[in-house]
């Protein structure tokens, strides 16, 4: 199949996805509403305040975190890397659990700001390490776990010593839900994700040398650092803002760059950069249009479902992939 | 002229002192010497990818691959730039036998065919000095004499090589070479391939004694 083919067939995808998306939850709303000049104030609430703002959140958010992975993958040279590999995920939970038990500023304000001072103190202590130890993808990889996993004993540490509420709080956020007023954050999360997929597009030559290895792509003509510490602080970036509004949200990052090179079967950047956060918003948009349409009184977390379908998802790639190349 | 200063490549922990020299244009140097010496380590040094040091004149080949999944070799032309290279040869394609082979996966082809491609890609950059990491690995003997061809007809375009390479016969095959010898942190010995090879001091080289013998004008190393 042609990539030409592909995009327009995706981009149908999600523009149907984004239709339902405004289309499915508990409060009724039919297409007919939604480009009715007499809507009711009850749905004119339900469509712009609740309903749109979801629709942007699992956009922006699929597309983010896909993108995200796509180059996180190319730096590390590892299949495995995306936001929680470099311990980003974990620290922006971190600091948002830390300032949500803190309480010292109001919760709307608690979970970004924490997980943003959370996900760049991760990102400075990675900075540091580099500096000190050799610049190789298994050190960085290695701290991204250990970090990972120190994020992760110290808020089971803070959330088994919160009050009842703040518990309930942090663990629904913690499970990646969308669906709350922090949805509408959003809107300042795309003109950032439209601004760092400019940038990484405009680099798309330098990002493919790097899949040569660093010396290769230095030796072409690549500035390495500068694109090394762009994709770090960018993606961590992307990571934070992705964490404040819905939590932690797996797989998206891992999923949507391995299908796409599945489909398109290429890492050229010019392909990759454009196709795995179109991938990703669509499978976002899916998770949470059946965690919707399972229960109308309780909410499955987008997240979960997400890794639910992400996981399988994966292994099946894999297997067919490693055919394809063992039977080419 | 490709300038070398007096310069100390490092790399990790291993240091190579090399001496300043000048490089004319339209030279081979083959750089030999035992495992673990520094042969890429002088060469990675030459292409500026250790220290900022030289002119960006360089382009360096390695002899390791990279798990490039996801790239096949028209994508690699496209990534060393060579469209708008002055030494694009599509003949080499052709005699390489891997012209039908640019769309395949990488990853999909055989030691050799991505090595050729790789060779293909650093022969067509547009850089006029070409380093090459043991470019003879994993290719058979037919392509010996091919790549040979086409490094002398680069060099009568003034490019210069310098080719690490353990196979010291086909060194001796080019009349007008340089050859230098890497050994105890430095260029221990260099001058003709020729000279080099039957020098009595090879053995402090390679620890063991060796002999020059010429058969239908073309002289053969081989060790006693």
């Amino acid at each position: 199949m042609s990539h030409k083919f592909l995009y327009v067939f995706f981009v149908l995808v999600l523009l149907f996805l984004l239709g339902m998306s405004l289309l499915t939850g508990p409060a009724s709303l039919s297409a007919l509403d939604i480009f009715s000049k007499t809507l009711s104030a009850e749905s004119q609430f339900v469509l712009t305040e609740l309903r749109i703002p979801r629709t942007m959140a699992l956009f922006t958010i699929g597309a983010s975190l896909a993108l995200c992975g796509v180059i996180l993958q190319t730096l590390l040279w590892n299949p495995l890397s995306e936001p929680f590999t470099l311990g980003l995920s974990g620290a922006s939970t971190l600091g948002a659990v830390l300032f949500l038990f803190l309480g010292i500023f109001p919760s709307w304000l608690s979970l970004p700001l924490g997980s943003l001072l959370g996900s760049a103190s991760a990102m400075i202590f990675i900075l540091y390490l580099q500096k000190k130890i050799p610049m190789k993808s298994n050190v960085l990889i290695l701290s991204g776990v250990m970090i990972s996993f120190f994020s992760g004993a110290v808020v089971t540490l803070i959330i088994s010593i919160m009050d009842p509420y703040q518990m309930q709080q942090a663990i629904y956020w913690m499970m990646g839900l969308v669906g709350t007023p922090r949805d509408a954050w959003s809107y300042y999360l795309l003109p950032i994700f439209i601004g760092v997929l400019s940038f990484f597009y405009y680099q798309k030559i330098h990002l493919d040398r790097l899949l040569l290895g660093l010396e290769t792509a230095q030796n072409l003509g690549t500035r390495v650092k500068f694109l090394k510490y762009n994709i770090i602080f960018l993606s961590s970036l992307l990571c934070s803002l992705c964490v404040s509004i819905s939590g932690l949200v797996g797989f998206v990052g891992l999923v949507a760059p391995h299908l796409c090179y599945f489909l398109f079967k290429t890492r050229r950047h010019r392909v990759t950069l454009l196709a795995a956060p179109l991938l990703g918003a669509i499978l976002f948009l899916i998770s949470d249009i059946v965690s919707r349409s399972i229960s109308t009184e309780t909410e499955i977390p987008a997240g979960s479902l997400m890794a639910l379908m992400g996981a399988p998802l994966l292994i099946l790639f894999l297997i067919r992939g490693t055919k394809r190349v063992s039977n080419s | 002229m490709f300038q070398i200063p007096k310069i100390e490549f490092q790399n990790g922990a291993f240091r190579l002192q090399v001496v300043a020299q000048s490089i004319p244009f339209g030279s081979l140097v083959f750089i030999c010497g035992p495992n673990g010496s520094g042969k890429s380590t002088l060469l990675k040094g030459l292409s500026n990818i250790l220290s900022a040091s030289l002119p960006k004149e360089a382009l360096y080949l390695s002899s390791q691959f990279y798990p490039q999944e996801g790239l096949c070799g028209k994508d690699l032309l496209d990534l060393y730039e060579v469209h708008t290279s002055p030494f694009l040869d599509l003949g080499l394609l052709e005699e390489f036998k891997i012209e039908s082979l640019m769309l395949h996966p990488l990853e999909s082809l055989s030691s050799g065919e991505r090595q050729k491609i790789y060779l293909a890609c650093a022969l067509f950059h547009k850089n006029p000095v070409i380093a090459l990491d043991e470019p003879l690995n994993f290719l058979d003997l037919s392509y010996f004499k091919i790549l040979k061809k086409y490094l002398l007809k680069y060099l009568s375009q003034g490019r210069i090589f310098f080719i690490s390479n353990h196979d010291l016969n086909w060194s001796l095959s080019f009349k007008d070479s340089q050859t230098w010898v890497v050994f105890q942190n430095q260029i221990g010995l260099q001058g003709q391939t020729s000279e080099v090879l039957s020098d009595v001091r090879l053995k402090n080289a390679f620890a063991i004694d060796t002999k020059i013998l010429t058969l239908d004008n073309q002289r053969f190393l081989i060790v006693e």
